[in-house]
């Protein structure tokens, strides 16, 4: 890396918030590629982030903007390409105002989900979560990354619950998204009510849409409005568990279409057992304990009559289970109704959970419908016995999501991350079975790693061409996140 | 109204598509959901009600001259007037006066109507029926059987097409109203069509002479009474008539009579007659079937831009159109069973033959009684009945080309049969 | 105009019987509503009439579109696709353009009842697709242009409130995927479809191409045409082997009211208030229908006559209504409808709300609930003038929508006072929640009179004066802010949104194919 590079960066951000310390870049390299970055910069403001991208075009340098810390499992925020320089927004960690009438968060990047947990509680809201992201992702990174929530109801819009936010394009261009682009500035539209709750927009497109998804590799966003709900006053859980993946699935349709529970997911004993206990031996333990399917769902009551509504929905949700040979249970195996609260509206504790068991993770995911999971399933399992893979090891966690029209299945392999035949079965399993899927029709929407190319060869040149238009348009000198996703060159 | 007195309501089309679909909250399938069969065939707005009000205010204005197409396009219409009472439901337009108002504008124009209209008005004004035949046999179907009182001020009024086409629905209406010894006379040879065709193509001149001629004559034979089971005579005589000549006479259609036979008791459904039967709402039987009332006031704005009649002026909308009485009897025949379609009442999808469609395009015409028949048939009915001798040419020449047709009924015949006289 | 070269290629492609350069044709696709508003705007008469295609062309397959498109992109015209196509939105607006009539695609090609989405073709029609809904006991967002008017344009291409949004959201929120012909003519089928042949998201894979061909507001057919889409689906409490029945005569007519439906007119005493209670009940996520509407609003929605709102009015409904929103609770159960029933009564007593049907100020009939599934109840504005359209539009929060309703009300009054719109007293409005109350939109629906210039003329300023309070006050972006001139007047207030669109429009459309005017155009 050019010395001047780390020169022009600390005049940015001041010299103490660049770092090109060996023990510190290795932290962003790829697992599998072992690349790693020249620079790591810790901008404080938008304005800092402007002048690294203005000064990335000029001098052909490429970013990757991070704002989570470790572990990084998925790659997307490793370096493709030779002399990247980390972008890292984990300082930006302004909570800059919660709005209980209206629902809403305003946070900086670098705020991760138990300082905004903490901070909305006050406020008497909670947000939509992932379920146990590790400790130190970034909530604004969970929404970019179009990370599912646990709480399908509220789940309005593939895009929820990211809402507004201030981006920092490749091109340099400083832009706010949604309702928060104007007309007025951000005090003048809080002065005429609005609370930068309209994500689309400014007027005939959608750029949140385009930041989603995009891997950091459209612009920098330094702030974001996210969703919330009001945090409700009474609440119950119930879990419950089978054998079987598909006793699940019409009590999951019938109550998804009713609207009637927050959380509602479903986890296999293994990804269960490592989210609730610590070391692989307690895991082990546990999952022998556990069914092999276990339904989590919570329902709730808020407000005016939040012990009414409790009872209404979960009286509700009982007849259905009723409808559909489905028993709600306080206990399933060794595990309560409380122990699994604990796991719901929190991030992981230390150690991350998918690194408990083994050390090393390496995650498969795609979007699919609700009735196709089993099928899915099976395939991965099918792979993993031809791989020499315990397919009892792998992890899954199944998230409907918009309200259930789709679904978020992933599967996670564990493996000893300082054994190199593991990390190579793993990877083999990973590769493999990813492809299975594909092939399968598991549609990977979001696709990280070595296996998104194999993602874009599957899909339409036509597609492909014009997301490459819509690169050049918002980052036409490819600065950010270089190689990543289809974006292997671009065209202007 | 000439088309200038109608510019107001032509500029306030909204182009909002409704006039081609029943309204929404009638809508139960996608199947049967639209009104309109000229825009169902041929698809472009221009041959929605809509699309007809925006071509007549466009010629009005000046945009636009008769051509060929133009032509065509608006004599692919049978003013069936469907589009006007969905319009009506929202909207103080009337596209179905506008369209045959820019029909008449045609015939002034010298441009229309189009030629087998043009040779069926010459048939008419020769021989007193479109279709050319003979006068003195519009009477062959009389029997020697039939009662008549020629001391009776009620006539029976066959009409050119249960005279010369379909003989069996005029047959079976004298029957019917001898067994309920209901008196009346016929014209015979002097009863001269109704002016129907002529003045739904637009020649309006011709249908005023003929109209003030029938009144001439029904004057001087003393007639008070019409009875008649043609929904086309029907509507022409209780409805177009009164307003442009005065008349004297009541109008009655036979399924009107029927109903207040059989509940006084002077007509006997006794013999059943098995079929599970759905009914068509004969257009000039049904909506077109409310009456003009002549409305003089004036509009006082009662709040800015928003207008009021003063004395309220009557809305033409079909709802007072004869759809209970056909039912009504219908449903009084011992063994039929009686299932609806969507499309019923002023919502009735029209049969397609109207209007001179049937003579100018009949492969236009056949298609629409096939669309129809098809909603017939999802009923599960084994027979469709109607009331109008020109709804039942349109849909037994469609039945023709089916492998398994369902039957069709005029609703005296199934009357007959009932009260057993259709040995 | 088109050269005889031109025309033949493309009756090449529809087949002669669907190609037409009939003037009395043309002039069907020339006249739309608004455009006298447009034409006013522009300096020119305010005329319904606006461009005249050179050419409609009716194609029946995605094949047929795309080789239209392709074509036109090699000769240099303009195309403009339509379905039901209400409002000058919908019509060409250069010359050497023809117009792309989709109703013959007009196919419901998927229910998934399961899923909740439906998969649907150009001209299918609001009506039409709920009520083959209706037979899962599910419904969908039909957007306030009415159930005549096509789904798929409202979310790929349009705006999308409705007035079971409170249920059924936004148009532009419920789309997944989307089979998009881009204005050059390649086929994108945009998201799961693309790789699995169903319909299920319309994103990735990575980010979503939905962001570039729609955000607040569609392309207006601006940015190529949209064949397919699939849209999301909602749940329609309904007692089991209920079937919908509309008996009696027009225009009152008597449906079957499913068990456990019941509207409600909550009446409060100011803004306040109501803005409270707004909040709460939308938060809470019970009712089919929570939107607001003025006293004139309710004359209206409540009878079926010009005459029967008239007659409302002048009872003196005007001394009754406050500040109120309609809620239509449906429940799926009896428990169901017991709680939000409760629920309602709770929340109208906290903010000191009454409630006017009870008190028999307003008695909705069965009918009305059927229109406001139906979205017709929201055509009832047009009886009093054959016309109406709104202004604003902005969509953030409730308390937006509030002060956009305030802030309007001295601009209409002056209105009113020239005599040019109808008289509402300027308290005009339609405020609907989405999402439990996240989102909110006002709209200030406005008569006037289509026939009079003078007062298409008035209105189209006023609604220009509405365009420059929004930006003055802060109040999100109107409907209407599209095309060249008004994006390049809107745009540097909104960061200078409209350099971005162009952007997109020029690597999109780099030979100008789409008919830019109610889009942006790339050259400017």
């Amino acid at each position: 890396m050019n010395t001047s590079t780390y020169d022009a960066l600390s005049t940015i951000v001041g010299s103490e918030r660049v770092s090109d310390k060996q023990e510190i870049l290795t932290e962003y390299s790829g697992k599998m590629t072992q690349q790693a970055p020249s620079l790591v910069v810790w901008p404080q403001s938008v304005e800092d982030v402007v002048a690294i991208v203005e000064y990335a075009n000029q001098n052909a340098i490429a970013l990757i903007p991070v704002s989570s810390g470790l572990p990084r499992l998925r790659g997307d925020s490793a370096p493709k390409v030779d002399d990247a320089v980390i972008v890292n927004l984990s300082k930006m960690k302004r909570i800059i105002r919660v709005d209980t009438k209206n629902k809403v968060a305003m946070i900086e990047a670098g705020v991760t989900y138990d300082e905004l947990l903490q901070e909305t509680e006050k406020h008497g809201l909670r947000p939509l979560m992932p379920f146990l992201p590790k400790a130190s992702k970034s909530v604004v990174a969970g929404c970019l990354d179009r990370e599912p929530v646990t709480m399908p109801r509220f789940h309005w819009d593939s895009s929820d619950p990211l809402l507004c936010t201030e981006t920092v394009f490749g091109s340099g261009d400083l832009f706010r998204t949604g309702a928060a682009a104007g007309p007025g500035t951000i005090d003048e539209q809080l002065a005429s009510g609005q609370a930068q709750k309209n994500p689309m927009g400014p007027s005939q497109f959608d750029p949140f849409r385009i930041l989603q998804g995009s891997q950091g590799t459209m612009g920098i966003v330094t702030w974001a409005t996210v969703k919330c709900e009001i945090l409700p006053e009474v609440q119950k859980i119930s879990l419950v568990g089978s054998d079987k993946l598909d006793d699940f699935i019409k009590f999951m349709y019938a109550a998804l279409k009713r609207n009637l529970p927050d959380d509602l997911f479903i986890l296999n004993r293994m990804s269960l057992a490592s989210a609730l206990k610590k070391s692989r031996k307690e895991i082990d333990a546990l999952r022998g304990e556990l069914p092999e399917w276990i339904l989590v769902m919570s329902v709730s009551g808020h407000g005016i009559l939040a012990s009414d509504e409790l009872e209404y929905r979960f009286a509700e949700i009982n007849d259905i289970a009723n409808e559909t040979g489905v028993s709600l249970n306080n206990k399933v195996g060794g595990v309560s109704s409380n122990d699994v609260q604990k796991l719901l509206s929190c991030p992981s504790e230390e150690p991350y959970w998918k690194l408990r068991f083994n050390g090393g993770c390496q995650e498969i995911f795609f979007l699919t419908t609700l009735d196709k999971t089993p099928n899915f399933y099976s395939t991965i399992t099918k792979i993993a016995k031809e791989t020499d893979y315990p397919s009892n090891e792998i992890g899954v966690y199944i998230q409907p999501t918009i309200r259930g029209s789709n679904a978020h299945c992933a599967f996670d392999i564990y493996y000893n991350n300082e054994d190199s035949s593991e990390i190579e079965r793993a990877k083999t399993l990973y590769l493999k079975g990813s492809d299975a899927l594909l092939k399968s029709g598991a549609y990977f929407s979001r696709p990280y790693g070595p296996f998104t190319k194999s993602v874009y060869e599957h899909t339409s040149p036509d597609i492909i061409s014009a997301m490459k238009k819509v690169k050049g348009i918002f980052d036409p000198n490819n600065v950010l996140n270089p190689g990543s996703l289809c974006f292997t060159e671009v065209s202007k | 109204m000439t088309l200038d007195e109608m510019e107001r309501m032509m500029d306030s089309c909204v182009r909002c598509s409704k006039c081609k679909f029943l309204p929404g909250i009638m809508v139960r399938s996608k199947e049967f959901s639209s009104i309109c069969p000229s825009i169902d065939r041929f698809d472009f707005h221009a041959y929605s009600g809509g699309g007809r009000v925006i071509m007549a205010n466009a010629l009005h204005k000046g945009r636009l001259e008769f051509t060929e197409e133009m032509l065509d396009i608006l004599y692919k219409c049978t003013n069936c007037g469907a589009c006007e009472v969905v319009c009506k439901f929202f909207y103080e337009l009337e596209p179905n006066e506008i369209i045959h108002e820019l029909k008449v504008a045609a015939v002034e124009a010298g441009v229309g109507p189009m030629p087998n209209h043009k040779k069926f008005i010459e048939q008419v004004e020769s021989v007193h029926n479109p279709y050319g035949e003979p006068t003195d046999k519009r009477s062959s179907w009389l029997t020697d059987d039939i009662e008549l009182d020629e001391n009776s001020d009620t006539i029976f009024f066959a009409g050119c097409t249960a005279s010369y086409r379909r003989e069996e629905i005029a047959s079976a209406s004298v029957r019917v109203l001898n067994a309920a010894k209901e008196g009346f006379k016929m014209l015979g040879p002097d009863e001269y069509c109704c002016g129907s065709p002529v003045y739904r193509v637009g020649d309006k001149k011709r249908a005023l002479e003929i109209m003030k001629d029938n009144v001439e004559k029904f004057k001087a034979q003393g007639v008070k009474r019409i009875i008649t089971s043609c929904s086309g005579c029907y509507n022409m005589l209780k409805v177009e008539y009164p307003r442009f000549v005065e008349t004297d006479f009541e109008v009655v259609h036979t399924s009107q009579l029927m109903e207040s036979l059989i509940s006084e008791g002077r007509l006997k459904l006794t013999n059943e007659v098995p079929l599970k039967v759905t009914y068509h709402d004969p257009c000039h039987l049904g909506r077109m079937a409310e009456p003009y009332e002549p409305w003089e006031g004036e509009l006082v704005e009662v709040l800015t831009l928003v207008f009021m009649a003063d004395p309220p002026k009557p809305i033409r909308r079909g709802a007072n159109g004869v759809y209970d009485a056909p039912r009504n009897v219908l449903k009084q025949i011992p063994g039929i069973e009686l299932v609806e379609m969507e499309r019923i009442r002023e919502y009735a999808y029209c049969c397609g033959a109207g209007a001179g469609v049937k003579a100018q395009y009949p492969d236009f015409a056949l298609w629409t009684s096939g669309k129809r028949i098809d909603e017939a048939e999802s009923t599960g009915a084994s027979a469709l009945v109607s009331t109008c001798p020109f709804c039942s040419t349109n849909f037994t020449d469609q039945l023709k080309e089916r492998e398994e047709p369902m039957e069709f009924y005029d609703l005296t015949e199934l009357v007959l049969k009932s009260i057993g006289g259709s040995e | 105009m088109l050269d005889d070269t031109v025309y033949d290629a493309l009756k090449q492609i529809v087949g002669s019987d669907n190609i037409s350069k009939e003037p009395a044709i043309l002039d069907g696709y020339a006249w739309q509503w608004c455009n006298e508003v447009e034409n006013t705007l522009k300096g020119k008469d305010p005329s319904r009439f606006g461009q005249r295609p050179d050419a409609v062309l009716l194609p029946c397959s995605t094949e047929e579109v795309q080789a239209i498109v392709e074509l036109c992109n090699s000769h240099d015209v303009k195309y403009k696709a339509l379905s039901t196509g209400q409002g000058a939105w919908a019509g060409v607006t250069t010359e050497r353009a023809i117009q792309i009539d989709l109703r013959r695609m007009n196919r419901i090609l998927k229910i998934d009842p399961d899923n909740m989405y439906a998969v649907i073709e150009p001209y299918v029609t609001n009506a039409q697709l709920q009520s083959e809904l209706i037979k899962y006991g599910l419904i969908h967002n039909a957007q306030g242009g009415g159930p005549q008017t096509s789904p798929l344009a409202s979310h790929t291409s349009f705006v999308g409130p409705s007035f079971t949004s409170a249920h059924t959201g936004y148009s532009g929120r419920n789309l997944l995927g989307a089979e998009w012909i881009v204005p050059t003519g390649e086929v994108l089928q945009v998201g799961s479809f693309d790789h699995t042949g169903e319909w299920f998201t319309g994103d990735g894979p990575g980010f979503s191409l939905r962001g570039v061909f729609r955000g607040a507001y569609g392309a207006y057919g601006g940015l190529g045409v949209f064949t397919k889409c699939a849209i999301r689906l909602f749940t329609l409490p309904l007692p089991k082997g209920w079937e919908w029945k509309m008996t009696g005569t027009i225009p009152d007519h008597e449906w079957n009211l499913p068990e456990y439906w019941k509207m409600y007119v909550l009446n409060f005493p100011d803004w306040e208030k109501f803005e409270d209670a707004f909040y709460e009940v939308n938060d809470h996520n019970v009712s089919m229908m929570a939107m607001a509407s003025s006293a004139e609003g309710l004359a209206s929605m409540f009878t079926n006559t010009k005459n029967g709102a008239l007659d409302a009015i002048f009872a003196g409904l005007l001394m009754h209504t406050k500040r109120y929103f309609v809620v239509m609770l449906t429940a799926h159960t009896e428990r169901e409808f017991n709680y939000r029933t409760k629920l309602i009564q709770a929340i109208m007593v906290k903010h000191d709300g009454e409630e006017l049907i009870e008190k028999g100020i307003v008695t909705p009939m069965p009918m009305h609930y059927a229109e406001g599934l139906r979205n017709s109840l929201g055509n009832h504005a047009f009886r009093f003038t054959s016309c109406f359209q709104s202004t604003h539009g902005g969509l953030d929060t409730i308390a937006m929508s509030v002060k956009i309703c305030q802030i309007n009300l001295p601009i209409k009054q002056k209105y009113i006072e020239k005599r040019v719109i109808g008289d509402d007293r300027g308290e005009g409005m339609w405020i609907t929640g989405y999402e439990g109350g996240h989102l909110a939109h006002a709209e200030i629906p406005t008569v006037y009179d289509p026939a009079s210039p003078e007062s298409c003329r008035g209105y189209a300023y006023y609604q220009d004066e509405c365009n420059k309070a929004d930006i003055e006050q802060a109040l999100g972006i109107p409907f209407f802010i599209v095309g060249d001139d008004v994006h390049d007047y809107y745009g540097p207030n909104v960061m200078n949104y409209q350099n971005w669109l162009r952007k997109i429009k020029a690597a999109f459309d780099p030979n100008e194919a789409s008919d830019p005017g109610h889009y942006v155009s790339a050259k400017k």
